[in-house]
């Protein structure tokens, strides 16, 4: 136990370095959420009853959750890039807890985004940010995190067989923006689409976030959006668990692991 | 006993080619290889590139599933019980990828020691001893980036070496660097073999291999085609000498003419420059010149020379035989 | 002419040989459309516009699709190291710098056609079958307005910084200050005249007239005024193209470029 806690700890120091250097990752974290964010607050701002708060949130949970896809689509692929992969993968340490203390740094990098939304919205905009419910926005914070953990869990052993995972998980981008009601209610969408919505973890982090910020939900709705947040990120952990298993495995007899 | 058991091991790579008319075609890295290698024995493992050796090395490191066969190590079934036979191998897999370039060397091997779980009480002193050994101690804290080709190779060798393996692949360690490097590299492996490592060496350097290694076999399209210590190797060519001719300006049909001389066995030819040099295998030895020599009349000959074969030239013969 | 279409060809197979139909599809057709489809919903949900607005700026704002894959395939050349090659040939310069454009641009303009057809379909964007030949021309200058846009990118992205980036960079600025999403009535006077040295801002102002019935001779002048942006854009570019391989050569730092 003691030795995954010490592998997950260092494999997190280890991608914190490699991550803050590379140019996209940081577009991706810091400058797409500002724009996401002023462009958002311009097209907004004249609507009745409009919210910067909301705003800011769904901004900055724009960029958590695209940091996070492409971080973590992208760590296993880097690791073959640099030739680490099979070194990785031949050590005893499960490839699954490296990955899971690469995340966590991905993590304190996506992070920024929601300081960067912040920033726009209480310093350039001047608006007074304030959230109604700390405390349950604290706990949605936490749970939102660990959410998308999982999902960047799930992520990255897709690209083990398949390179270019990577660039068509980017495109998914938009669509869980959408589906995720990050800047409009989803009631906006066709009824049908509903239930893809409700299957997504962060949409459920989104309207425990929102409605905790805006003071929009009732503690028992609140503690239910938890529940199901936490029941949806378990299920993809699960599912990146098996995934790891099954595709490492494969891996192995494809031989995907140095070269693709 | 043996450290290392290949048992009729067979590899299919499936590629795939062309975007739209998707074809997908079999190539077979590995054909049927067996090997049995004994505890502490430093085997190489020789041929030219593409023969299979670095997926043969894939395999023994888990790395890769073999298609069919049995893989063992130190008892070890290395396809169903991966994950405890990791503890035990080391391995390097030539060139100077696989590592951090943004860590220093220290760092590199930090993370390393904790991903094969060593005692930390210990890790630092054991780092230092592998800094050592590799005589990386000065440079440690240095980037990788800024490392050199072969400093990057030693730091390759302290990684591998932190767990303390038993047994260690190297896979074409020497390959890329320069000759100083090369050499310090050898003395590092032959530093190794005699702690009582087991070592499987993988090169296409036949010097190298005949400098190092106890038992050495001869790879070529995913099959062995010889197998012995380097003594029992060059007696596959006891009997025949090399004449070695320099010429200018040689063509095929001079080779081609050569070849038909019934006292002929092999021909081989090497560019430099201006000059080319013709290995010719034959059995007469010197007693074959002239007659060679009247073969290439219309050539500018320059030097002549006939020794004995060597190891090379038999390698030579194998690979080239098989073709 | 010979160097511009191999340059055209060659410079577009050579550099995307390592997408597959998939990737090439997710980044042409997936990305721009739900684009298109966010930032509609956006404007739907809260916007001072009605929807055909942000409807039509977000499908013209495909076209800058085409500044970014030229911008990132020049880009691509330099990481690669064909650009010593290319400078050293006695080709054309004119011929071998725009050539690399023009695949580009048809490919774009294709896919804004396709952004239209989204949002006929999907969100019953109304466009009577007499305003298709005026979008249609818009939709052409628009694309080829960003595109001189990419030639510079592509030109920048040789000396500095990740030309994917880049890219990203001037497409988020297009969406903010293009006038696609946001009236640049309603920006702050130094994003607007940003807006307004930007390419594609008056060619999405020209595609709103059109698509209101306002006829194509009526918006001629601005899609004039568009081109003429975009040939200024590219001629920057070409000019920076050719200081950096004077520099290059007198220095001697072609290797590293």
């Amino acid at each position: 136990m003691i030795y995954y806690a010490r592998i997950f700890i260092l494999s997190a120091k280890v991608q914190m370095l490699e991550v803050t250097a590379s140019i996209f990752m940081l577009f991706i974290a810091l400058l797409q959420p500002f724009f996401i964010a002023i462009l958002a607050i311009y097209m907004l701002r004249d609507q009745a009853g409009f919210e910067p708060v909301y705003v800011i949130v769904g901004a900055g949970l724009s960029g958590l959750f695209s940091t996070i896809l492409f971080t973590g689509s992208n760590s296993v692929t880097r690791e073959r890039a640099q030739g680490n992969l099979e070194l990785l993968e031949a050590s005893p340490a499960p490839l699954m807890v490296i990955m899971g203390g690469k995340m966590v740094a991905n993590l304190a990098l996506a992070l920024t985004s929601m300081v960067v939304t912040y920033v726009v919205g209480a310093g350039m905009f001047q608006y007074p940010v304030a959230v109604e419910q700390p405390a349950f926005f604290a706990v949605s914070m936490i749970l939102a995190l660990f959410s998308l953990w999982t999902m960047g869990m799930l992520f990255a052993p897709l690209s083990i067989l398949w390179q270019p995972v990577e660039q068509v998980l980017g495109g998914l981008e938009y669509p869980v923006f959408i589906f995720c009601g990050f800047l409009f209610p989803i009631a906006l969408l066709p009824g049908w689409f509903l239930p893809i919505s409700y299957a997504l973890p962060p949409y459920w982090a989104a309207r425990s976030l929102q409605g905790s910020s805006l003071g929009t939900l009732e503690s028992d709705e609140i503690v239910l959006t938890w529940l199901i947040l936490l029941a949806t990120s378990g299920v993809s952990l699960v599912a990146a668990g098996m995934l790891f298993r099954i595709f490492l495995r494969l891996g192995r007899r494809k031989g995907t692991l140095g070269f693709i | 006993m043996n450290a290392i058991e290949l048992e009729n091991i067979r590899h299919v790579f499936r590629v795939t080619t062309g975007t739209i008319r998707r074809r997908s075609k079999e190539i077979v890295a590995v054909d049927g290889v067996s090997l049995q290698i004994e505890e502490g024995e430093l085997f190489g493992l020789l041929g030219p590139n593409g023969a299979g050796k670095t997926t043969i090395v894939k395999i023994l490191t888990t790395l890769l599933i073999p298609t069919a066969g049995r893989v063992t190590v130190l008892g070890f079934d290395a396809v169903k019980d991966a994950a405890a036979l990791r503890f035990q191998v080391g391995f390097v897999l030539g060139g100077d990828r696989g590592l951090y370039y943004r860590l220093s060397g220290r760092d590199n091997l930090r993370y390393f020691a904790e991903l094969y779980g060593i005692d930390t009480k210990k890790v630092r002193s054991r780092i230092e001893e592998m800094l050592e050994l590799v005589g990386l101690r000065d440079r440690a804290d240095e980037r990788v980036a800024g490392y050199s080709r072969g400093m990057k190779q030693r730091l390759h060798i302290a990684r591998t070496l932190l767990h303390d393996p038993k047994v260690l692949f190297l896979d074409e360690p020497t390959m890329g660097l320069d000759p100083v490097g090369a050499r310090d590299l050898r003395e590092i492996i032959k530093r190794l073999q005699s702690e009582q490592k087991t070592i499987l060496l993988t090169t296409h350097y036949m010097f190298e291999a005949d400098a190092l290694c106890q038992r050495i076999a001869i790879l070529n399209e995913g099959r062995i085609v010889a197998q012995g210590t380097p003594e029992e190797l060059k007696e596959l060519v006891s009997d025949q000498s090399v004449v070695e001719l320099e010429v200018f300006g040689a063509e095929t049909e001079h080779l081609d003419r050569l070849r038909g001389l019934d006292y002929v066995d092999s021909v081989s030819i090497e560019s430099h420059d201006l000059r080319q040099v013709l290995r010719v295998q034959t059995k007469l030895g010197e007693r074959a010149v002239p007659g060679l020599l009247a073969s290439l009349e219309n050539l500018d000959v320059g030097k002549v020379s006939v020794r004995e074969a060597t190891l090379e030239d038999a390698y030579v013969h194998l690979v080239g035989e098989s073709e | 002419m010979r160097v511009f279409f191999a340059s055209a060809y060659y410079g577009y197979r050579g550099l995307f040989f390592w997408e597959t139909p998939t990737v090439y599809l997710t980044q042409r057709l997936l990305l721009p459309l739900s684009g298109l489809a966010f930032f509609s919903l956006i404007g739907k949900f809260g916007g001072s516009q009605p929807l055909e607005f942000y409807l039509i700026g977000n499908a013209m704002v495909i076209a800058s699709l085409s500044g970014f894959t030229i911008g990132t395939a020049i880009g691509v050349e330099r990481n690669i190291g064909t650009l010593i090659y290319l400078i050293g040939s006695p080709a054309n310069r004119v011929a071998l710098f725009f050539g690399r454009a023009a695949v580009h641009v048809a490919e774009s303009a294709i896919f804004v056609v396709a952004g239209f057809g989204w949002a006929i379909l999907v969100f019953g964007l109304d466009l009577p079958l007499s305003t298709w030949p005026g979008i249609l021309l818009t939709i052409i200058v628009g694309t080829l307005a960003v595109s001189g846009l990419g030639l510079l990118l592509g030109a920048v992205a040789y000396v500095m910084l990740d030309a994917g980036v880049l890219g990203n960079i001037v497409i988020f600025m297009i969406l903010l200050v293009s006038g696609a999403n946001v009236p640049l009535s309603e920006l702050p006077t130094a994003l607007s005249v940003f807006g307004e040295a930007l390419p594609l801002t008056r060619s999405i102002e020209a595609a709103r007239e059109v698509a209101a019935g306002g006829g194509i001779a009526a918006s001629l002048p601005l899609l004039l005024k568009d081109l003429g942006v975009g040939l200024a854009y590219a001629s920057v570019g070409f000019i920076l193209f050719s200081w950096i391989e004077v520099i290059a050569r007198r220095r001697g730092t072609l290797e590293n470029m």
